[in-house]
């Protein structure tokens, strides 16, 4: 999921599994007790952890049927080191999981979530941003034969999730909005139709002209030659952001802009209250209409 | 403005309005609406429309087709809309596929439509407005029946109409003050997980049901602060698009509504990441009927 902080195991080291004799690997059922470490976590002393999931992945697995059942603890150490001895003798945190699982697929991943374990660790006054955290497996009463292992070496290895906010949902319930309704028409002011269409009666396609209605009044308009990536087209000083509009011109085709792909180059206009520039990947002619109607509408 | 030419205004006093509340006056060319249609790519995906100008005019088209959300995040909308208009239809956008993007361009005889799909159909405009340098255009008087307004110092018998302020031998692209507005929408943070999801996404859309019966040209423009608080561009925008974090605002239109939407992703390799944001969506809705 977007926005987690994951770790993965970089070191064999950092894996121990007792039926294994010691790295390269840790192991959830079956007799077997393991430790997992984790290294330079970037997490400030007394953060609030909304979760931290244990993400095991399976690389083997035995042959049995049922269940193997672990319980997890967190390694209660400012920086637990590394496992270049047996770390099962540590200190654990109080907190601890209840990890049963059926053992899936090869190459599918096994959940667990260690939020309260993470916490402790790093509500520990000790605990610097960077250290080293871990976790012990300890196996409790899984049926034989009945395991999931991860062989240290893949990208990613059994890996550590953590979450600091809850996520938001990233796609928000989109906006619908109404537009006001059409202005009444009236009978004063001046338009004027298509040839052929009285004025009187004609439909509102075949108005050529009505003063009723806004039109876009260019105030500036003109050519500049890109040099650089960026250009100044005019300075316009209206003090609001005005209606704009562009074209780019390399040789003897005009383009009409915004233009974000296809052959030549790449370019758009933008413009604030009181300048409009042009931004273009190559050495073009950009031909600009400022209006001088007013965007704030 | 002084007192030269000519000035209308809807509900206010042409005396006392200042020039961005006039409804139009000839000190400022106004898009002349000089041909308009629908045509269709060939087998090729390409299509010429023959002007006849002289000059290279400014122009607007709108793709014409079918919606279907493009990207990869799924529960952002399953549906898919047809008869529905793109506008300004280049770089990636959340809606059309692709190869389906468009490349469009005037010269001085023609309007060119190169597309990625064969026999798709456009909505083109050539408007009556320079888009070469404007002391190469050949002068051009094109006839003296109607009402028309020069600029200053510029002779209304003998100048193009590029250079009236105001002729009735064109409709003018006029907008819909009372049907045009802005809104905002918001997206939360967004970073890249290193196993679990490397390459997340995020997006929504906003809906603005226009009311008008018809499809209708429009113009629409963003402001993103995680860009700049003061800088509006116009949509479709693909803003910053460093490799791996990627941030479009995609529209279409259609007879109910016009879409906008804001897709964003992100990348755990590029070490880049979203932050929360709020951006404001300005649209303008044109009287102009696509269909048309």
């Amino acid at each position: 999921m977007a926005n987690e902080l994951e770790w993965d195991i970089v070191n064999y080291l950092d894996t121990w599994d007792s039926s294994a004799g010691g790295n390269g690997s840790i192991k959830a059922g079956d007799g077997a007790d393991s430790a997992v470490r984790y290294r330079n976590i970037t997490i400030a002393q007394g953060t609030s952890i909304y979760s931290a999931v244990f993400k095991f992945i399976v690389d083997a697995k035995g042959a049995g049927s049922g269940t193997a059942r672990t319980l997890v603890y967190g390694i209660n150490e400012d920086n637990t080191a590394d496992f270049g001895g047996d770390p099962l003798g540590r200190p654990k945190t109080s907190a601890s999981t209840t990890y049963n699982i059926t053992p899936p697929a090869i190459g599918e991943r096994v959940d667990c979530t260690v939020t309260s374990q993470v916490q402790a660790i790093i509500n520990r006054a000790g605990w610097v941003s960077g250290n080293a955290l871990g976790f012990i497996i300890n196996n409790n009463s899984s049926d034989a034969n009945v395991w999931i292992k991860d062989n240290f070496g893949a990208v990613p290895d059994t890996y550590l999730s953590i979450l600091l906010s809850a996520n938001p949902t990233f796609t928000p319930t989109p906006i619908s909005t109404d537009s006001k309704p059409k202005s009444v028409k009236v009978s004063y002011g001046i338009k004027y139709s298509k040839p052929h269409k009285s004025v009187l009666n004609a439909t509102e396609a075949d108005i050529y002209f009505s003063s009723g209605k806004p039109t876009l009044k260019a105030k500036f308009f003109g050519m500049r030659t890109m040099t650089n990536e960026t250009a100044s087209l005019v300075v316009h000083q209206l003090g609001y952001n005005p209606i704009y509009t562009g074209y780019g011109k390399p040789s003897t085709l005009l383009y009409k802009l915004p233009k974000f792909s296809g052959s030549f180059f790449v370019s758009y206009i933008e413009a604030d209250k009181s300048e409009a520039r042009a931004y273009s990947t190559n050495v073009i002619n950009i031909f600009y209409y400022i209006f001088i109607d007013d965007l704030n509408l | 403005m002084n007192n030269i030419g000519v000035k209308t205004s809807a509900d206010k006093s042409i005396f006392t309005d200042k020039d961005h509340e006039l409804t139009m006056s000839s000190k400022f060319t106004a898009f002349k609406i000089f041909k308009t249609g629908v045509v269709q790519t060939d087998g090729s995906g390409f299509v010429e429309v023959k002007h006849g100008l002289g000059f290279t005019p400014t122009f607007s088209v709108f793709r014409m087709g079918s919606a279907t959300w493009q990207e990869t995040l799924t529960g952002v909308d399953s549906n898919t809309y047809n008869n529905v208009y793109f506008p300004s239809l280049t770089g990636h956008h959340s809606w059309v596929a692709n190869q389906n993007l468009v490349e469009t361009s005037t010269s001085i005889n023609s309007l060119y439509i190169e597309s990625g799909g064969a026999n798709i159909y456009y909505k083109y405009y050539i408007f009556y407005d320079l888009g070469q340098f404007f002391s190469d255009v050949p002068g051009s008087n094109l006839g003296n029946q109607g009402l028309k307004v020069s600029f200053n110092n510029k002779n209304v018998l003998t100048s193009g109409d590029y250079n009236m302020g105001f002729t009735s031998k064109y409709k003018i692209l006029q907008f819909n003050k009372f049907k045009s507005g802005q809104t905002q929408m918001t997206l939360p943070a967004l970073k890249g997980s290193q196993f679990s999801d490397p390459t997340p996404q995020e997006a929504t859309y906003l809906d603005i049901f226009h009311g008008m019966g018809y499809p209708p040209f429009f113009l629409a423009f963003n402001i993103d602060p995680s860009y700049s608080s003061t800088i509006w561009r116009e949509i479709p925008d693909n803003g910053d698009s460093a490799v791996g974090v990627v941030d479009k605002v995609s529209s279409w239109c259609d007879a109910t509504r016009i879409r906008i939407s804001w897709w964003r992703k992100t990348s755990y390799a590029t070490g880049v990441s979203h932050n929360a944001t709020t951006i404001t969506i300005k649209w303008l809705i044109f009287d102009e009927d696509l269909r048309l």
